[in-house]
Order: C-alpha cells, then structure tokens, then sequence
C-alpha cells in the first residue's frame, strides 16, 4: 500500500459506510414491515376474544393469556395421524418431482435433439392455464380408474381412487415449474466442470451425481422449501378427494377444519355456538404455521452452506 | 414447550400406529376393498354431506354438540336395519359448490346435499327429486319462510334442519346515556331515523345512532338486511316470477331511508370488509340500533353487552311486519343417489319434533317447525323471543335465488348500493342502471 | 419461444469444432444419437404423465369451453365460439383489464424490490439471515391469518392508518370504496405474501456468480451501479426470467387475496379473471363459460410471457 493509494482507498471506506448504512436501515425497516403481521398474528393468540376486539395496529394484550394454548394441548390424537400423511406426502413430493426436475432441467439445459424446442415450449404452455383447469378433470381420472375401489373395467361403478391416501400421491408429480428452474440454473453453469468429468469417463448419472447437484444445491433446497409449503398447506386437493376418509387427512385439510370448529365451541354459550373466536382461529393458524417455519430455519443453514460451497471453486 | 420420556413415547406410538394405519389405507385403497367389487352405495350406505358444525361436531364434540349428528344417524340406523349412514362435512358456500359440481362429473355424488341458496337452480335443472308425497303431512307445521329457498316451479325439494332470522338489536346503555327512552324499540322508521340523529349528534363521535352495513365484492351481508327493510315496505327484491325488481318506486323509498340513517354510523364502519366488526361496534357501546341476526344474542352477551336488547324490526308507514330468514339450512335428494326412498325418509326425519328441538338444545340454532319452536320457546331467553315471534309471526321469506347468473346480479345491486351510500346522485339512475345490469345477467 | 442460446450457457458437445472431417461427422452424428437417445429416454416417461395430467385436461377444457354446460346435469349443448364471444360483452373487458393491471403493477413492484433485497442481503448487511427469514416467511403464512390481519390494520373504521389520520384531522381511510385505493392495496399484499419465493431465487442465482468476476471489474474501476448493471444483471438474467415469468403467471392468476379482502368490489374494480372464472363455474353455473375463461386466461398470459421473453433475449443472437 503506497502513500498514493491510501488517501483514496480512506476515502472509499466512507463513501462505503454512508451508503451501507442506509442499506442497513433500510433493511431493517423494510424486514420490520414483513414481519409485522406475523408477529401480530402470534400476539393474538396471547389474548382473549373482547381483548383482541379491541386491537388496532396490536393486538391489545391487556392480560396475556394462555387460554387458547391450553384448548390447543387437548388436540384430539387423529392430528397425529394428519401429521404423519402431511410428511409422508412432503417426502414424495420432494423426491419425485425433485428427481424429475433434475432430469429434465439437464435434458433441456445441456442436450441437443430433434424436437426439443417443442417439447419444452408444450411444457412451459402448460403452466399458462390456471390450477382449476385441472382440478376436475383429475378427480374424475381418479375416480373412474378401471379395476381400482369398486370400479368395473370401463371405470364405472364405483369410487376409483377417491378417499384413499393414493389420491393424495398420485398428481403433480412432474412440475414444469421446477423442470424450468432448473433448466435455467443449469444454464448458468459453465459446461467445463461436465467436459472434465466426461474426458475422465464419467456416464450421465455420475455427472449429474457428482458435478451438478453439489452445484445445484441451492436451487435443490429452494425447491425443497417450497414444496414443502405447498404441501403442507394444501387444502383444496385433499377438501375434494379424500374429505370422506378422516384416517387419509392431511394437516392443511383437518387444520382447517379444525380452526372452524375450535373456534365456533370455545365461544359456545349456554347452548348457542356463536362466530369466530379470532384469538382461537390465530392460535391453531400459528400451530399450522410453525412447522414450515421451523423447517425452513432448518433448511435455510444449509442453503447457505450450499452457496458457500460454490465460491471456493475456482 | 417442555419434553419428556412421556410425550416422546407417545410420540412415537402415535406415529407408528400412524405408520400402521397409513400403509393399511394405501394397500387396501389399492385393492379396491369394496366386498364383491360392487359399489359402495350398493351396501346401502347414504352418504350425506351436511352443515359444517353437524358432521365436525360428531366426532370433535360428542357430548354437546356432537349429540344432534349422532342422533340422526342413530335413529335412522336403528329404524332401517342395515343401513349405515355416513355423515360428512364438504364445506359451505362457494367450496360446497365447487366440490359438488366435481362430484357430481365424476359420479361421486351424495346421497343427499345440504345448502341454502342454490337449490332452485338445481331443482330447475332436474337434478333433485320432489319431496312433496313426503311431506304432505308435516307441511302445515313448518313455517313457510323455512321452505321457501327449496321450492321450485310449486314443488318442494329441500327440507330445513334448522333456521334463522333478522330482528332488530339496541343497546340501552347508549340510548339512556343519550337522553332517550329505551323501554321499547321505535315503532316507525320515522321515530327510528329522529332517535338515530339524535344520538349521533348527542354522541359527538363517542357512540353513534344507528349501524349500517355496506355493500363488499358481490358479498349478501348488506342486501340481506337491506332486504328486510325492502320487504317491509313491500318492495321485495325479486318479483313472484323471480324478475329484478331493484327500481320499484317503493325501494326508491327504501333507499332513500338508508341513505339518510347511513349517516348516523360511524364513519368508516360501515364499510369495513369484517362484518364481525361492523356488528360489534353496538356490543362496544358505540352505537344504538342495529338490524340483527339472531345468533347476536349469544354473541353480545359473550362480547360483554349487558344491556342489549331485542324487537321487532321498526316498520314504515303502511308497512307489514316482514324479515329474512338467514342460516336456514336445507338438505335434498340428488336423483343421481343410488337410494331415493331411503334418502327422502332421512331428510323428512330432520323435521321431527325430536331432531328439531335437538337442533336448538345442542347446537342452538332455532327450529322450522311450529312445533318444536313452540315447544323449546319456554327454554329461550327473553332476548331470543322476539325472534322466535318474528318466525311465527311476520311475513318470512328467504333471499332470492336468481336463475342465472346471481353472482353479477348480487354484484350489481352491490354497486348500486355502494353508489346510493357514498355519492349523492339521483336514485333513480342509479337503481334503473342497476336493474339494467341485472336484467341483462339473467338473460344468461 | 424459449431459447437455450443464454449467455454463458453452452451445450455439452459443441467445445470443439470438427465438424469438416468425415471423423468429425461420424463423431458428430453418434454424440447426436447419444444424445438424443439420453434425452428421450428420460422425456417419454415424463411427457406421458403430463398427457395425462395436464394435456388430457387442458384438452377436456377447450372441449367444455365450446359448450354450455352449467355443471349441474343434463346434456350440454354444442356453443361453438358463443362463450368466447360473451367475452367481449360487459362485464368481462373489465375483469381482464383488472387482472391486467394488477399483474403488471405486482410483476413490476415484485421483481424489482425482490432484487433490491437479495442484492442487500448478498452484499452482506448486517444480520442477512434474520432479513432473509423476515422476508422469506410470509411466504409461508396462510392467506386466512394474514389478509385477517391486513384487514385489521386497514380497517376503515379504527385501523391504524386511519388513526394516523385522524390524528391530522382527517377522515377515515376507506379505501373499500375506493377502486383505486383498493387495487393498490390488494397489489401490495400480494407483493408481501409473494416476494419471498422470488428473494431466495435471486440469493441463489447471485450466490452462483463467480466473485472473482467482480474483483476484476473493481480492478478495472467499475462502481457498485456499474458492477450491478454490466455484470450481475446478465449474469443473473437465467434466473431473472424463471423470476419474471412465475411472477407473472402468479400475478395473472390471483386469487386468493381479491377472495378474502374485497370479493372483486367496489365497482367491479378487482375483480380479476380467476375469480369471474370461478364464480362462472361454481355459483353462476356457467361451467363451459368459465372453461373459455381458463383458455383465454392461458393465451393472454402466453401472449405476455413470449413478449417479455422475446424483449429479454432479443439480444442474443445465436
């Protein structure tokens, strides 16, 4: 460091920090203003039914109150079972699909064939149409599969799929969504890490093994969160197939109907079930809500692990 | 949240019992476990897809409210050896609908539905079988208003569980302290509309005349109790054939009574998207009078009212006592179900005396029929009478269905209503464009 | 439409040039059938599924579209293009128009601030991982509490902006009359519950750029807004159009939000195309009606997609 060069480096260092300073703060207000309807969410369930009427910008805690996590202790044992589809279907539905989009996001990023510019193009169209496009003519596909809950061989007759946890496994397992992502995060990889492991014989599986998912690792865990979420609180797709069989419910189906009732019978009267218990409905809202929290702190150390993986390489 | 050997241990046979009952259900829905391969309804099953708080209820809260759900299906079961009746809750409103239609494309269909407001539609199209062999001797004992939404083209098709209905709410806390005598309500609008801008003025921001509801999206909770004040004045809002009928001359003199008492509520409320909130502000102390549900009455009382009290709905000059019923549940017969006779015998078992007045002693909603509301009256509290007098004995009707596309009608009388709160043009424009709209939404 | 031609991308195979030998060509044609082999084997499977679960139904829905089937029972009638034209007549010009609006204004709000965020958050400002979770979590809330509390704190009557003016002497903030007012909320709602999907793809997009690519462009005396402008945003451009497209594909299809905050009022004003086309289908009975909807819901947002697409790679020319 010469005489020269310092002056101007000190006065970089001030420039710096002004303007880091304001990022700062600006981020911390704008992270303030996220988070603000969630912290108010988990207040309220601190608080009693003429309390919370009474909220304005806080929920008004003039005695907090453990009331409605106490009722939230008494969960009838089937949330337990809930639970355990909520996560079976979360593991599917990040392997399977996790696995297809690996897949096809490398065909369509790195591989040259006849016919390829049409087959993405019909892969993207298809996420143009809305979900409920969809919603209707899947339940009928599963509910008249030959052979399958009570169905005759033409699909009539009987309930098909309907009401079993199969209903639930089935659908979404190829998302063009992610098979894009991927395809994109592909893209920006240099072809040279694949080159080299190819001149050293590698197939495509251990490329894909040992060259892009250490690479993709990041994309792979956003990928993870967001399915994880979607899953967890889906509600309609479960609501249409599966409301008549309680032993195939997930946490986003009972949650919900949970809420309702919870909220309708702690504010029962004398014999007379009123509206909502707000406090009540928050509180069972919040339990719904921990668990995808909670697994995103998990997963969030070692997204950043991930992205701090990349930059060592050369 | 503390952990110990106990709840881990728990844990972990629940969720192996989970485990367990997991595989048991992906291998026996794989297999088609329906003995014979026949279809499930074959076994005679009914499947009824009913009210929220009735099917939740049975499993959720056996000993209280659970007790009605349990004892139709008891009944019933016992009556028809061999037949079992499976209760289950597919949502309400837009989300019964939609599960409905997918339902019913699919071939899934129940036996019997539950619903309010759309049966006619249903009914119109072939969909539900006529009940009225079934009821011809129980017809006189339900109040006319309660069967109303299920009745098409002179047949009926739906029957009521249960019931409810518009009356008129004031909180005397806020009437004395304004200077005004609560011992009764107001007779008239007249005296209504007087004492509401005498309260408002008197209150100076602290409590205010009278609540009004504004119209939100194509939501009904504003032209539910505008409709009262419609009915009575004998402008409905639908003509017998079930036409618009939004710019009678007499609801322009509706309209007009609105816009002036709109004004005595609190600025803002009225359009606040929660409706709880709008009808809590009376509970509060900040406001007077009010249009009421009657599940208000438990709702005041548990919001901390201790003066409110209940009327008749204050009539116009030359009006008839006339309300809205409201939560009135209907369950029909698809005629897709696999057992019509037996489904028909179950929606008439809903208006027993016995299931009625359970109905009103477990759940708390008021019974349809003149027999077990009479019968459960003693029962009530003297702030639910004057409901149960409203049903026995005003001019009932249910809202009306449109027979296309209600939604843009609602949505259409919605921003006539929003334009005759908040502007001050002519009422008759606004409500001739309004029946315009309407009119060209029915005709599909 | 799309184009594999992205800068920096290359396909495997093409490093080296031997294209005018006769060995090349043999060489050239077995990597091709390779390829093409690999590629088929893994695609088949998958396009299968998605004829089934996506092609059949689109299918089924085009079909529906061209009846008037309301979804009830009976037979439904062949209607050729009549929904498509009922379209055109009141009030579904200004539904799309809504939806239009309110797209674009959260596609703008959404993409830009996302960026701002991950840009903040990669240039390392103090305690990144608490911001990143603020922002990332409402993301994971359900549109029931939420929008319960956005009501609450915009409640006309005694929510906190209109106590603030009132404390100036001002009256109550309604915006539930107001179609402007209420358009702009619902878009920053949105934005709120949405931006965090957005934030975490740009961290990882930007976490993949070399920094000693930077160092060399500071070396050369490039500022930060230099830097920003000449090498983050292409570099990040793969992820910026996986960004931009989903974002408008959300933006386009919201629902939930116009749901349980203002039922598509006041004045018709957000009424988006999702829920005209849901309420065609499950209340007005109007299934085959609805089904147009969902097709020209999918075209205009095709239409949209390709232009955008189309602006962002037109300068690459491969």
């Amino acid at each position: 460091m010469t005489a020269i060069t310092q002056p101007r480096r000190k006065q970089r260092r001030k420039k710096v920090s002004a303007s880091r300073t304001v990022v700062n703060v600006a981020m911390i207000v704008g992270s303030l203003v996220m988070a603000y309807p969630l912290i108010f969410g988990l207040a309220a369930t601190f608080t009693t039914v003429e309390g919370f009427a009474k909220s304005t910008f806080w929920p008004l805690i003039t005695a907090p109150t453990l009331s409605n996590w106490e009722a939230i202790a008494q969960l009838p044992p089937t949330v337990a079972i809930w639970f355990f589809n909520t996560v079976l279907r979360i593991a599917w539905y990040i392997l399977v699909p996790g696995i297809v989009a690996v897949l096809c996001g490398y065909v369509f990023a790195r591989l040259r064939f006849r016919g390829r510019i049409l087959a993405f193009n019909i892969l993207l169209s298809g996420m143009m149409f809305p979900g409920i496009v969809f919603l209707i003519p899947t339940y009928v596909l599963m509910a008249r599969v030959p052979f399958l809950g009570g169905n005759d061989a033409t699909g009539q007759g009987g309930h098909g799929l309907i009401n079993s946890f199969a209903a639930l496994m089935i659908a979404g397992l190829c998302n063009a969504t992610y098979i894009f992502l991927v395809r994109q995060a592909i893209i920006s990889i240099p072809p040279d890490f694949e080159e080299a492991a190819r001149l050293d014989g590698a197939g495509l599986i251990r490329v894909l093994w040992h060259v892009y998912l250490p690479l993709l690792r990041p994309v792979i865990i956003v990928m993870a969160i967001f399915q994880s979420v979607a899953i967890w609180n889906d509600y309609m797709w479960p609501l249409i197939t599966v409301s008549g069989n309680a032993e195939a419910w997930t946490i986003g189906l009972g949650g919900q109907n949970l809420m309702s009732d919870m909220a309708t019978l702690k504010a029962a009267t004398s014999n007379q079930s009123v509206l909502s218990d707000v406090p009540m409905a928050f509180t069972v809202a919040n339990l719904a809500m921990l668990p995808p929290i909670i697994l995103f702190f998990f997963l969030q150390r070692h997204f950043v692990k991930g992205m701090q993986g990349f930059s060592l390489k050369g | 949240m503390k952990t110990s050997t106990g709840h881990r241990a728990r844990a972990v046979r629940a969720g192996a019992g989970a485990l367990a009952a997991s595989v048991l259900a992906i291998t026996m829905s794989g297999c088609g476990a329906s003995p014979g391969g026949t279809q499930a309804s074959d076994d005679k099953t009914l499947v009824v897809w009913a009210e929220g708080t009735t099917a939740d209820t049975i499993k959720s809260d056996p000993d209280k409210q659970g007790k009605y759900g349990q004892y139709l299906i008891d009944t019933f079961e016992k009556a028809h050896p061999g037949v079992t009746v499976k209760i289950e809750n597919h949502g309400w409103d837009d989300v019964l609908r939609q599960n409905l239609t997918t339902a019913l494309l699919a071939g899934t269909g129940p036996d019997i539905i539950v619903g309010e407001n759309y049966f006619q539609s249903y009914a119109a199209n072939d969909a539900l079988v006529p009940l009225d062999d079934e009821i011809k001797d129980i017809k006189d004992n339900l109040i006319p208003g309660t069967l109303e939404a299920g009745q098409y083209d002179g047949k009926t098709y739906a029957l009521p569980s249960w019931t409810g209905v518009f009356g008129f709410e004031r909180n005397c806390t806020v009437i004395e302290e304004a200077g005004l005598d609560c011992s009764s309500a107001p007779a008239t609008w007249d005296d209504l509309l007087t004492q509401a801008k005498e309260i408002t003025a008197k209150g100076a921001g602290k409590y205010y005349g009278y609540t009004d509801q504004g119209p939100q999206g194509s939501n009904l909770g504003a032209v539910f109790r505008a409709a009262v004040f419609l009915n009575q004045a004998g402008a409905p809002l639908a003509t017998a054939d079930g036409k618009p009928n939004f710019n009678d001359p007499k609801a322009l003199d509706v309209y007009k009574f609105l816009r002036e008492i709109d004004k005595t509520t609190q600025p803002g409320l009225n359009f606040d998207p929660d409706e709880g909130k709008i009808y809590s502000a009376l509970f509060e102390g900040k406001s007077a009078y009010q249009v009421a549900g009657s599940w208000h009455v438990a709702w005041a009382a548990q919001s901390g009212c201790t003066d409110c009290q209940y009327s008749m709905v204050p009539l116009p000059a030359g009006g008839t006592q006339s309300s809205l019923v409201v939560g009135n549940v209907l369950y029909a017969v698809l005629k897709t179900s696999k057992h019509v006779d037996l489904a028909k015998e179950f929606v008439k078992s809903l208006t027993t005396d016995e299931a009625q007045e359970l109905g009103y002693t477990a759940i708390g909603r008021i019974p349809a029929t003149k027999s077990a509301l009479e019968a459960v009256r003693p029962t009530m509290s003297a702030a639910e009478q004057p409901f149960a007098d409203v049903l026995l004995n005003a001019d009932v009707h249910p809202l009306p269905q449109w027979s296309t596309n209600p939604q843009q009608v609602w949505q259409a009388w919605n921003d006539a209503f929003l334009k005759t709160l908040t502007t001050n043009d002519s009422l008759s424009d606004i409500w001739d464009e309004a029946q315009a709209t309407a009119e060209t939404a029915l005709k599909g | 439409m799309a184009t594999t031609q992205q800068i920096g991308a290359q396909p495997i195979g093409r490093a080296h040039d031997t294209s005018h030998s006769v060995a090349g060509r043999v060489k050239r044609s077995a990597t091709a059938r390779r390829q093409r082999r690999t590629a088929w084997i893994i695609l088949v499977p998958v396009l299968v599924y998605l004829g089934v679960f996506e092609f059949v139904p689109v299918l089924l829905n085009v079909a529906l579209s061209l009846t008037n089937y309301n979804g009830i029972s009976a037979s439904p009638s062949f209607v050729g293009l009549g929904n498509y034209l009922r379209y055109l007549q009141d009030p579904y010009p200004t539904v799309m128009l809504n939806t239009f609006i309110m797209a674009v204004g959260i596609l703008v709000v959404q993409t830009v601030v996302a960026f701002l965020i991950a840009l903040a958050i990669q240039t390392r400002v103090i305690g990144a991982a608490i911001h990143r979770a603020a922002w990332y979590v409402p993301t994971l809330t359900s549109a029931a509490i939420t929008t319960q509390v956005a009501l609450i704190f915009l409640s006309p009557s005694d929510g906190v902006v209109s106590r603030m003016l009132a404390m100036f002497g001002q009256g109550p903030f309604v915006w539930t009359t107001d179609p402007t007012a209420a358009r702009i909320i619902l878009i920053l709602y949105t934005v709120w519950h949405g931006i965090g999907g957005p934030v975490l793809l740009f961290i990882a997009g930007l976490s993949s750029i070399d920094p000693e690519v930077y160092e060399a462009a500071r070396v050369d005396g490039a500022v930060a807004i230099q830097r920003t402008f000449y090498i983050t945003i292409p570099l990040l451009k793969p992820m910026l159009v996986f960004v931009l497209i989903t974002t408008t594909i959300g933006g386009f299809q919201q629902f939930e939000s116009v749901l349980l905050m203002t039922k598509g009022g006041p004045l018709n004003s957000t009424m988006v195309m999702l829920l005209q086309i849901y309420d065609d289908a499950f209340v007005n009975a109007h299934l085959g009606l609805a089904a147009a909807g969902a097709v020209i819901l999918a075209l205009l947002l095709l239409a949209f997609s390709l232009t955008m697409l189309r602006m962002m790679t037109k300068d690459e020319q491969r």
